[in-house]
């Protein structure tokens, strides 16, 4: 989960918290994913405790989060009328609010991070007004875009991800051809994701806020402009990508190549061009030290006891650790924080010689980093699907090793 | 361009409501009337439509007689356009969704045209 909307969460439940409605309540959070688990952490810091995590995907039934049961939706119509609230931080609260509401939950359902501008369950006089002018504010935004890159077709990542920006470059020199498209401007979310743009060579980025972001994809979408292409698997609602997975595992980097752009699946990727070389004071023992990246927005966390495992192993072994951070993120206990920049970041692992990290977009960043690269996959299933994340994200000429319950870390 | 006021149209509207409560999934077929029975004829032969227990309903412009295991409705282009406008405005409904050749992103028929899905397989994924 990014800062942004970390701080919203927080805000919104902070408000939640003082009114009286929360009283006596049982909470359940519905919708395991990582934004879940933060707000059960945030929760939990706070003294409460939550009764269940609602899912829709069986398979994740066995599962509990710090003690947390996983279950049925159907669980929370076992509470007296009344007594239950539902906390949800995912994408689809707008289809889980309905599912809930269908189910005849007559309980409170709050929304505590706004994840999805696009959707709103109503054909209300006043929703479908205010949706309108959203495409209005979203249509003077692309005119605004226009004018500031006059002629360049506009890219417009939907989501602030660095392995999804990272597919979106190393093939859009293949989509470019085939569009004929001679200039374009990348728009994305956040400045990291504008950092992995430029790794791919020098590209007009714009950085947009999510909200502008939203409204200026809506805009494109109802316009139909044919300036505009929105490279995504399952972004905003009209991307059906995604759903082939219902069918079969297919890795997300084959759905960028062959779904989102259309191109052949024997088609060779781009690597990034401009890879910069660590400028940082930090010093990096070549060879005898490993580079942690424990943190990730979109997938679940891994505990600290299975990093601090990982840490004292190396560390026995004679290796320096360090941890790179980002914002508040904290280094794992014993390690040395290291934030180079994103362009930096393989001369790092290089030097260091082992990276250790959560499968998270990073990842794709180093991807062709010369050392020794292991991914770490939280044992979870992608979205709503049957495969696990290791289906979906492994990484050819890595370690790729599930962290499943119980596990004991044993160096190859 | 003008964005409509969609408000007008009251009682499209309580029709529109009226289908998403009752049918499991609306598909609102844009491609032109050659193409759009094509996809009828496959959505008709397809095990997917015939096992499914979901209440289907597909919409489009184009004239088909098919019988199937879903209700089909032949609208006005009229009716399609509005239909269309209001899917790309926002998100109104999970159960409601839009089958066309689009260019600005990436659609499953992709996946038919790269070959990693036949149509079939293709249809079963927009049903699933």
């Amino acid at each position: 989960m990014d800062q942004l909307h970390y701080k919203e969460m927080e805000e919104n439940l902070n408000q939640l918290l003082q009114e009286p409605i929360i009283q006596g309540k049982k909470l359940y959070l519905f919708g395991h994913c990582n934004a879940t688990e933060e707000l059960a952490n945030l929760l939990l810091e706070k003294g409460f405790s939550v009764k269940a995590i609602l899912d829709n995907n069986t398979e994740k039934y066995k599962k509990e989060y710090k003690g947390i049961k996983i279950c049925s939706p159907q669980t929370v119509l076992a509470e007296p009328p009344g007594q239950a609230l539902v906390c949800i931080v995912a994408r689809a609260y707008a289809a889980m609010a309905e599912q809930l509401k269908k189910m005849g939950f007559t309980g409170l359902v709050r929304k505590l991070v706004d994840y999805n501008s696009y959707a709103e369950y109503s054909l209300s006089p006043d929703t479908i007004a205010r949706k309108r002018q959203r495409v209005e504010r979203g249509i003077l935004l692309l005119r605004q875009l226009e004018q500031s890159y006059p002629g360049s077709f506009k890219i417009l990542c939907p989501f602030s991800a660095l392995g999804d920006i990272y597919f979106v470059m190393s093939y859009l020199p293949y989509f470019m051809q085939k569009r004929n498209i001679r200039n374009c401007v990348i728009g994305v979310i956040g400045m990291p994701c504008s950092q992995v743009v430029r790794l791919f060579g020098s590209y007009q980025v714009e950085v947009l806020s999510q909200k502008d972001m939203d409204e200026t994809i809506q805009a494109a979408l109802y316009t139909e402009d044919e300036n505009v292409f929105i490279p995504h698997q399952d972004r905003p609602y009209v991307v059906n990508l995604s759903r082939v997975l219902y069918l079969k595992p297919i890795p997300l980097e084959t759905i960028y190549c062959c779904g989102v752009f259309g191109l052949p699946l024997s088609t060779k990727p781009f690597s990034p061009a401009r890879l910069c070389e660590y400028g940082g004071e930090t010093y990096i023992e070549p060879g005898k030290s490993v580079i942690f990246s424990p943190y990730a927005k979109s997938v679940t966390a891994i505990k600290q006891e299975v990093w601090m495992q990982i840490v004292a192993d190396y560390q026995k072994d004679g290796y320096t650790c360090y941890t790179n951070t980002a914002g508040n993120e904290l280094p794992l206990p014993g390690t040395i924080p290291i934030s180079p920049s994103i362009s930096e970041v393989q001369s790092v692992v290089e030097r260091a010689g082992t990276f250790i990290g959560i499968r998270s977009g990073l990842c794709d960043v180093i991807r062709e980093a010369s050392c020794q690269k292991i991914a770490l996959y939280p044992d979870y299933y992608y979205c709503d699907t049957k495969w696990k994340a290791i289906d979906m994200y492994r990484l050819e000429s890595w370690e790729n090793i599930v962290v499943e319950e119980g596990f004991q870390w044993k160096k190859n | 361009m003008e964005v409509k006021d969609h408000r007008n149209g009251k009682k499209e509207l309580l029709e529109l409501q009226s289908i998403i409560e009752i049918y499991d999934k609306v598909i609102l077929i844009l491609f032109e009337e050659n193409e759009a029975m094509d996809i009828m004829a496959k959505f008709e032969h397809s095990n997917a439509m015939k096992q499914t227990e979901k209440n289907i309903l597909i919409l489009s412009t184009a004239e088909w007689n098919g019988t199937s295991n879903f209700t089909y409705k032949r609208i006005a282009r009229r009716e399609s356009s509005e239909l269309r406008n209001l899917y790309y405005m926002y998100e109104f409904s999970d159960k409601f969704q839009v089958l066309s050749n689009p260019n600005n992103f990436g659609t499953l028929f992709n996946f038919c045209d790269t070959g990693l899905l036949s149509l079939e397989e293709a249809l079963e994924a927009i049903l699933a």
